[in-house]
This record gives C-alpha cells, sequence and structure tokens, in this order.
C-alpha cells in the first residue's frame, strides 16, 4: 500500500516543522514538568538511598527524614551492642544559619556524619577531602548551593553559629530541590556548629549579677560556679581596656547527651532486618527503625501526602500532560481537516474506515516519534543544565523517556482517532464541489 | 434477450432538508444507461445533475425511488456496503481533479489499485500501464503540482479506471481544462468507454463535449427531459 499518511505528512515541509515543533514542545513539557516531580521526590530521598545502611534508627517522633528528632549519642553505643549489628554510625542533621562573607543570612540544613566511617557520606567524596573534615570548622557544601552561601567555591568561609567556618570541598548531586542548602562536616564539628551561643564568661557574669541581689551570696554563686551552673567569672577588664576577641570555641568531643538524629546500621551477613528492627527498637526505648525503603519511602509519603509541594508539582504535571494532550490533538485534527478533501476523495472512491485510522495512525506514531526525539534531547540538555547550575534534579531516566514517548504516542493516537472522526464523518458528495 | 443495462434508475426524488424549507433535488427520475455508452447529463446549476451522479454512483441514497447498477440494488445497501460496491464498480472523476498532492501519478494510481485488492508489485505495473494509456507514461514519478491541468485530469481518468470498473462517473472533467486539453480529456473518455465497455455518466455543462456524446439527457428543476 503506498504510505499516504507518512508522505501526506511529509508533503509541507515547514508546516510539519511547525507541527513537530509543537510535539516537540509537548514532549518537553511532559518529560520536564514529570521530571521535577520526581526529582524533586528523588532528591528528597538522595542521602537515604545512597546510605550504605540497612536499617536507620530514628527518635518515633521523626516525621520524615530532613525533620528527624533528637536521640542521645549514648544510643549508639546501645546499638552497636544489638545481636546482629555489623556496624553503627550516628548522623545529626540539624538548622542553622550560613553567614556570608557580606552577612548574607542563608539557611542551612547542617550534616553531622562520621567522614572515616562507611555508611553514610554526601555522595562520592574524595578520601582525602573527607578526612580534611575531620579538622575544626571545615565543611563540604553542594557545588549547586557555591551561589547561595555567597561563595566562590572551596576556600570560601562563612560563619555558622559562633564558627567561622571555611569551606574545603564541594560535593555534586546532593541538594533536595526544595531544602535549605545542605552543609555536610563531622559529626563532631556539626555538633559544635549547632550548639547554642555560649555567652562570654563576663557577659554571663554580668548576666548572673544582673539576676541576683544587689548583693549576691558569695556562697550561693560559688555553688553555682562548682557545679558548672556558670563559668568562673572573671575580672571585669578596665573600662579603658581593648575588649578581648572572642574565643573560638572548641568542637569539643560528642558527650553522652549530645544531640544525634540517625543512627545508621549495617546488617551482618544473612542477619532477618524485620527482626534486627525489633531488636533495635528494644535496646533503644522511644526509637522506631526502618529499612533503607521505608525510610525512603516516609520522607516520599511526607512531602506528597503532608505538604502541598507534592499536589502542586503533580497537577503541573499533569497541567503538562493535558496542554500536551491538546497541542498533539490540535495539530492532528488540523492536518486533517486541511486534507479533508482528499479524505472525502478516499471515502467517494470507497475507502473502508480501517484505511483512515491507518493512515492517521501512521501520521499520529510518525509525529510522536519524530517529536519525541528532539524534546527528550532538548529536555535532557534543560536537566542537565539545570542540575549543573542551580542544583536541581529534572529526572528523566530511560524508563521515563519511554514511558513519556507512550504517553505522547498514546495521546497522539488518541488525538488521530477523535480526528478521523472528522474524515469519517465527510459527506462524500463533497468531492463534487469544485 | 436484451442487454442488461449498466444502470437502472427508476423514479428517484431526492429531497434536502435546509433551513426548515425541503429543496426537491430530483423529482421522479427515470433513466437506464447502457455499458460502453457516454452518457452526457447536462442542465443549469442547481437542477440535480449532480446529486444524480451521485445517487447513480452509490454515494447518496435518493428519499424515493430504486436504483440497480451491475446488478446490485443500490438502494437496499447501507452505508458500509455502498462503499465496497463503489470500490469495485465505479471509478471517479472530478472537476478539481481530487489528487493526492502527496503522491506521485503512479502512486495515485497504485492507491487506487491497492484499494481494490491488487498486490504492490501488481499495482505497479498496472499504475504504469493505466498512465501510458492516458498518454502519461513519460511522467510516472510527478507529482500533481508538477503536471498541467490536462495532465492531472488524465491522472485522475486513470485512476478512475484502476481496476476496470464497469461505471465511470465523471463531473465536470472538462470544467477546469482549455479547449485542446478539454478535447483531449473528452476524446480519452469516449475511447475508453468504448473500448472497455464501460458506462459513462458525465455531468457538464460544456457544449464543447456534447458531440463526442452517445446520449444526451438534460435536467432542470430536479425533472429529466429527453
Amino acid at each position: 500500500m503506498v504510505p499516504l499518511g507518512r508522505k501526506t505528512l511529509f508533503e509541507d515541509l515547514p508546516r510539519f516543522l511547525v507541527a513537530q515543533a509543537g510535539v516537540a514542545f509537548a514532549v518537553g513539557l511532559i518529560a520536564i514538568e514529570t521530571g521535577v516531580y520526581f526529582g524533586f521526590l528523588k532528591s528528597a530521598v538522595l542521602s537515604i538511598q545512597e546510605s550504605h545502611a540497612d536499617v536507620w534508627v530514628a527518635a518515633r517522633e521523626t516525621p520524615y527524614f530532613e525533620l528527624a528528632f533528637p536521640m542521645r549519642y549514648d544510643s549508639l553505643a546501645k546499638v552497636r551492642s544489638v545481636t546482629g549489628v555489623s556496624a553503627a554510625e550516628a548522623l545529626l542533621i540539624k538548622t542553622s544559619v550560613w553567614r556570608g562573607p557580606i552577612h548574607k543570612l542563608e539557611y542551612i540544613r547542617v550534616f553531622g556524619f562520621d567522614p572515616r566511617g562507611e555508611l553514610w557520606s554526601p555522595g562520592a567524596v574524595p578520601a582525602q577531602t573527607l578526612a580534611s573534615l575531620s579538622a575544626p570548622d571545615t565543611a563540604l557544601v553542594d557545588a549547586a548551593k557555591v551561589g547561595a552561601l555567597n561563595i566562590d567555591g572551596v576556600g570560601g568561609a562563612g560563619k555558622i553559629g559562633q564558627h567561622d567556618v571555611r569551606i574545603v570541598g564541594l560535593v555534586h548531586g546532593t541538594q533536595p530541590i526544595i531544602s535549605a542548602t545542605f552543609i555536610y562536616t563531622s559529626l563532631r564539628n556539626a555538633t559544635a556548629y549547632v550548639a547554642p551561643p555560649t555567652p562570654s564568661p563576663a557577659a554571663l557574669a554580668a548576666r548572673m549579677r544582673a539576676a541576683m541581689p544587689p548583693s549576691p551570696d558569695p556562697v550561693l554563686l560559688e555553688r553555682y560556679v562548682a557545679v558548672g551552673l556558670i563559668p568562673m567569672p572573671k575580672p571585669a577588664p578596665a573600662a579603658t581596656a581593648k575588649p578581648a576577641p572572642t574565643p573560638t570555641p572548641d568542637p569539643g568531643t560528642l558527650g553522652p547527651a549530645d544531640d544525634i538524629s540517625y543512627i545508621l546500621v549495617r546488617a551482618a551477613p544473612g542477619v532477618d532486618l524485620e527482626a534486627l528492627k525489633g531488636r533495635l527498637t528494644s535496646a533503644v526505648p522511644g526509637t522506631r527503625a526502618y529499612t533503607q525503603a521505608e525510610m525512603a519511602q516516609q520522607t516520599d509519603s511526607y512531602w506528597v501526602g503532608r505538604t502541598g509541594i507534592g499536589f502542586i508539582l503533580g497537577l503541573i504535571a499533569v497541567v503538562g500532560l493535558v496542554v500536551g494532550v491538546t497541542v498533539a490533538g490540535q495539530i492532528l485534527y488540523t492536518s486533517v481537516v486541511e486534507h479533508i478533501k482528499e479524505y472525502g476523495t478516499l471515502r467517494a472512491m470507497g475507502a473502508p474506515d480501517s484505511l483512515f485510522y491507518a493512515v492517521v495512525a501512521e501520521q499520529a506514531l510518525l509525529m510522536a516519534l519524530l517529536g519525541f526525539v528532539p524534546g527528550i534531547a532538548l529536555s535532557l540538555v534543560i536537566a542537565a543544565w539545570s542540575q549543573a547550575n542551580k542544583g536541581i534534579l529534572i529526572l528523566i531516566t530511560p524508563t521515563s523517556a519511554l514511558l513519556t514517548l507512550a504517553v505522547i504516542a498514546a495521546m497522539c493516537v488518541a488525538s488521530g482517532i477523535f480526528a478521523v472522526q472528522r474524515a469519517l464523518r465527510v459527506d462524500p458528495a463533497m468531492v463534487f464541489k469544485a | 434477450m436484451s442487454e442488461p443495462v449498466a444502470v437502472a434508475a427508476r423514479d428517484l426524488s431526492m429531497t434536502y432538508h435546509n433551513g426548515g424549507a425541503d429543496v426537491h433535488a430530483l423529482r421522479g427520475v427515470t433513466l437506464d444507461v447502457m455499458p460502453g455508452e457516454f452518457l452526457l447529463i447536462m442542465g443549469p446549476s442547481g437542477s440535480g445533475k449532480t446529486t444524480l451522479l451521485s445517487i447513480l454512483g452509490g454515494i447518496l441514497t435518493p428519499t424515493k425511488g430504486a436504483v440497480m447498477a451491475c446488478g446490485v440494488q443500490l438502494t437496499s445497501l447501507r452505508s458500509r456496503a455502498l462503499a465496497r460496491f463503489r470500490l469495485q464498480n465505479v471509478g471517479f472523476i472530478f472537476q478539481g481533479f481530487n489528487l493526492f498532492g502527496a503522491l506521485t501519478a503512479r502512486e495515485n494510481v497504485e492507491l487506487a489499485l491497492a484499494l481494490k485488492g491488487a498486490g504492490k508489485a501488481a499495482s505497479g505495473e498496472q499504475a504504469l500501464a493505466l498512465l501510458d494509456e492516458v498518454g502519461l507514461g513519460d511522467k510516472p514519478d510527478r507529482k500533481p503540482h508538477d503536471l498541467s491541468a490536462g495532465e492531472k485530469q488524465r491522472v485522475a481518468i486513470a485512476r478512475a479506471l484502476a481496476g476496470s470498473p464497469p461505471l465511470i462517473m465523471a463531473d465536470e472533467p472538462t470544467a477546469s481544462l482549455d479547449a485542446d486539453n478539454g478535447h483531449h480529456v473528452t476524446e480519452l473518455l469516449r475511447s475508453l468507454a468504448k473500448s472497455r465497455g464501460a458506462a459513462v455518466l458525465t455531468v457538464t455543462h460544456d457544449p464543447r463535449i456534447v458531440d463526442f456524446a452517445d446520449r444526451i439527457v438534460r435536467i432542470e428543476d430536479g425533472v429529466l427531459r429527453t
């Protein structure tokens, strides 16, 4: 059979190219908007999925990954003593503020982890870079967020809490779309960065004096100092003396009561994870244990179900789909209407309905395929640019690309079936009108 | 024994409803057309001649009356059966040619042959033979926009002849042609009617082709006047 559909489609090349641009736009719209949605969900759980932990232990109240309720650091030792635990590491996630070089503030989430550990790291980081986090006042940041911190890159510095923090390395592809900027450092550093500000001894003493009766009981004061409620007051500097610089607090080491957010567990080979989860929660009361998949699912569900973000991004993806269907449908329908006399001629000649469907289906599939190629290529370029420059993950996988092709092909064929009704309804007698 | 008629129309009436008013396009038309006959149907615009051609060709169903064509009672057929009848028995030629612009001359003819069930190889050979028959054997790969009006109409004739249908319905086949081309096309239609034994029914008001006709019927206000 003469390929009437294909030949008719390619007959007017400029018109065909314009139509293909429309289909490519529809493909791009679907690929990018669904990519943003799935990229958002993926980026929200990336830190979980890229960990090497089999089980995550978290405070029972923790609603999702970034909003972790605190546990005591000494829970780590309890976890390590549980049968079936091969390795366990602590992870701390706290919110803070980065003060950049020109005092521009950036809301951040500080991740504290064990740089020598094996269960969690912010992506693929060279060992040397990880080792540098053992030094105080150091941190890593995602390359996409360098601008947000108002620094130029490695070597850039800012203030977190009382600490002048220096960026010693960059990581890539770790930053969720809508979260605060992630800062990665050692557990010790993170604990120090997010510790409440410690007033200088002089300030503390002055505050205490103000709160005390005009003649403080020296015995009471001595007792406060003895139990560590207040540091030993120092003599107030002379009014003319230059004020002493505020010393950088020692990051110190984690004490048993220090906060951590998660305990990541690697199970010994062959251990039943469900049973292990039960033993872990028994060992550390007030906690819940999740497999990696459950942990990711919990965060996924939080964003999709408990915030409007999942809904909005999902809605945008649906809108993209509807617009795509409309564009492709209109193009095909217009194509049929423009060739209505030719369809009328086929009707007059006695062509069966199946020929009309075959012609339009051939056109629809060709339009879908030929519009898909540039559309998905452009989407991939935009996704790569977005990831590299804005840190926004637009997730276009081979599977999602094939699904986009299937959707665009289905909607082109559906539009074609709609359009072919116009051709099938044409009055064959119309062909006698010149 | 009398020769079987190609088309026999009895007491055909056709009424259109137009904006609440009834328009009687045909009123009690009775007509026989014999195989190999080159019949002209003439009449002024709006007289009902194209409606008559459409009914005789199985495109329209009359409001009243009966049509027997090629031994088939057309007025009892449903739309799909009518389409099958047209495909197997009728070749159409239109005033505006109605060629598929995206296809070459050969492909236009091949398409008609393929619709009638010819295989790919056979339809290619037959299409070339038909184009040769209408004098376009040297231009099979030209697209319609590369052909003159006369050549386009000859391609349309070759397409109408695909599958050797016993009925050829031509609607104003010379209206878009100059005198020379009109003459050639009419001559071609007449010779095809004779050589193939096909009944050629031609609607026209072109006086140039009157001399070629075996018979002329005139229609006015939906009434046939022989």
